[in-house]
């Protein structure tokens, strides 16, 4: 795993377990394989915010238009689509 | 993704002829395209006939199980058992009732029994909700599990018959019964600002009203491939499966999460036509899925729920550059939509997209608090009467006396829609808000009193609110502000509020955050100010 890599993984995961302080999920368990949409943490908007932050901190932009969904809910998932966009 | 295979040919295109019912909606379906797919859902496609044979196997089971006609509920989403339960409910001439699996049991369970269901239909995908939603139930419910054997947990949960894919094959076909025009289609129940959601039945005359309508108006025909991205308990999901099975089309249903990001479904299922709240177009935006060209195969885009933006109405067509675009608008209580707007590039240079005027054989009139109409360009409350115009909420006569009226000077029964507008003779009507405190989230009717009363009983304070954001019509999320108290630590009573929210609110009501503050402001009316709090969140966002 690169250094770029790591640090996102990073950022994503705080993104999440701070959200999910915040909204009282107790027992949430954030790791690699988590589905942030299936697990009720993010709605749509939550995942445009995640990816906005996720973009703007490293500076890259990521196109959806061809993206499977399946591929982009979970923090590994999530990480792998961002680390092949163009920055 | 939904199997990709050419159907047979499909039989001459016949012309849309008015129906009287669901079922005759779908019987009209099956014999323009009995060898075409109905429905491809989780990589299964079926076809007309197969569906119709397995429906009827269901509407069946169903009449054996519960003789007396009570309604159907039926729990689950974008699964074949879903639908099944959908057209076997249809199929018996009894009313479906949409459960959410991903709302709290109790609300769930509120619903259920409400609605006086006396069978209930389970996908696979709903087995969590299931369990602890028969476990509360009071008296015999049949369950039926369309397409699989019975799971081991349902022989512990609840009382009454359980039958599973074999028992339902096996239990010889009935006629399906005439059902009156004035039976119940269906119920579904929204927000309500008391704190109990309000159910609104839609009789078989209310929705033949409108698929006659819709089906000839946006010329659906066999060869179309139609989106299914509304949840079933939202009432627009019935244009999306009916008008679809009425012209003989095919049903496209998305996964949960293409929901979300719905470009890859669009071009590789060839959708044509195209049915969804703005905000799905607002975030294909922000995804930079909007492309121009993006969308070839879509002929008609339709869109509802909430207001339609022009600047989305513009990147839309731009991105299907071969589809119409329509601005359609109708509470729950008026059947799916009532009135429709065509956006084009010509159209006027307002933000909004207009909502345009009403379908044939409705009326629609702006009156001010009494009741009376208002003068040429003033705005006031839209009321709608006509075919569309349902019967009332649900065993509750008192709201339906306040809501469903006869005008003065009239002698038609109106609905209230609560929704401010002005009228354009050029446009038609024109949306600028609402006149109480209801606000739309991703197209969901929310009434903030009600998010209010589970805050309060939480925090146990009533200096409490809930507001939208964005303010205006078309929210995001909700927020919440309660005065801040030195006795308890803000975070704690958060985590805790926000935990109630979702035991007994669906998601899409359940704040995203609780801010403390040292008071409320209030208006010129002494009330709370929820306009202020809401641009105090844009100052935020803005930071």
């Amino acid at each position: 795993m690169s250094e770029q890599e790591t640090a996102m993984k990073a950022f994503v995961v705080s993104f999440l377990i701070d959200r999910a302080r915040r909204l009282g999920f107790d027992s949430l368990e954030v790791d690699g394989d988590f589905d942030f949409f299936e697990s009720g943490l993010l709605d749509s908007f939550g995942l445009i915010e995640l990816i906005d932050s996720v973009e703007s901190s490293f500076n890259l932009q990521l196109d959806f238009t061809d993206m499977d969904p399946d591929a982009f809910t979970t923090v590994h998932g999530l990480v792998k689509s961002l680390m092949s966009a163009e920055p | 993704m939904a199997q990709r295979s050419v159907p047979p040919p499909q039989s001459p295109a016949l012309g849309h002829l008015g129906v009287r019912s669901l079922a005759d909606a779908w019987r009209s379906g099956v014999f323009k395209s009995p060898h075409q797919w109905a429905l491809q859902v989780d990589g299964t496609s079926i076809s007309y006939r197969e569906l119709d044979e397995r429906a009827r196997s269901i509407a069946a089971a169903i009449s054996q199980g519960d003789p007396t006609g009570a309604p159907v509920a039926v729990l689950g989403q974008r699964s074949l058992d879903a639908y099944l339960g959908v057209l076997g409910a249809v199929l018996a001439g009894r009313t479906y009732v949409p459960l959410h699996a991903g709302f709290p049991v109790e609300r769930t369970g509120g619903m259920l029994r409400r609605s006086g269901a006396a069978t209930l239909v389970v996908g696979p995908e709903a087995d969590d909700a299931a369990r602890p939603l028969l476990e509360s139930c009071e008296g015999d419910l049949t369950v039926l599990f369309p397409t699989r054997r019975l799971p081991e947990w349902s022989a512990t949960s609840g009382t009454g018959l359980r039958l599973d894919a074999r028992d339902i094959a096996t239990t010889p076909h009935v006629e399906t019964p005439i059902v009156s025009d004035e039976s119940i289609a269906y119920l579904l129940f929204t927000s309500g600002s008391t704190g109990m959601p309000k159910g609104v039945g839609v009789s078989q005359a209310n929705v033949s009203a409108y698929l006659s309508h819709a089906v000839s108006a946006y010329e659906y025909t066999p060869a179309d491939r139609c989106s299914q991205m509304f949840d079933l308990t939202f009432d627009l999901s019935v244009h999306d499966l009916f008008a679809t099975w009425m012209a003989g089309a095919c049903l496209c249903v998305p996964t949960k999460r293409a929901t979300i990001a719905p470009a890859k479904f669009i071009r590789d299922e060839e959708i044509t036509a195209w049915f969804s709240v703005p905000s799905v177009a607002m975030l294909m935006d922000r995804m930079r899925t909007m492309k121009p060209g993006a969308y070839p195969s879509l002929r008609i885009s339709l869109f509802c729920g909430e207001a339609l933006p022009a600047s989305v109405a513009q990147k839309w067509s731009a991105a299907a550059p071969n589809s119409t675009v329509h601005n359609l608008y109708g509470p729950t209580e008026a059947t799916i939509a009532i009135t429709s707007y065509e956006w084009t590039a010509n159209s006027s240079s307002g933000t909004a997209v207009p909502i345009g005027r009403p379908f044939p054989g409705h009326e629609a009139a702006i009156v001010d608090t009494a009741g009376h109409t208002v003068g040429e360009g003033q705005r006031g409350e839209l009321c709608v009467a006509g075919p569309q115009v349902t019967q009332g909420y649900w065993d509750d006569p008192e709201r339906t006396a306040a809501s469903f009226v006869i005008l003065p000077g009239s002698s038609d029964r109106w609905y209230r829609t609560g929704d401010l507008v002005e009228w354009s003779p050029d446009d038609g009507l024109i949306f600028h808000g609402r006149i109480d405190d209801q606000v739309q989230v991703m197209g969901f009717r929310v009434e903030l009193a009600e998010v209010d009363a589970v805050l309060r009983a939480a925090l146990h304070t009533e200096s409490v609110i809930t507001v939208s954001y964005p303010a205006g019509s078309a929210a995001e999320a909700l927020y919440a502000f309660a005065v801040r108290d030195a006795a308890h630590g803000d975070h704690g009573d958060e985590a805790a509020a926000l935990t109630r929210c979702r035991e007994v609110l669906p998601p899409y009501m359940v704040p995203k955050q609780v801010f403390f503050i040292d008071h409320l402001p209030l208006n010129s009316n002494g009330k709370i100010d929820r306009a202020a709090l809401s641009k105090t969140l844009e100052g935020r966002a803005n930071e």
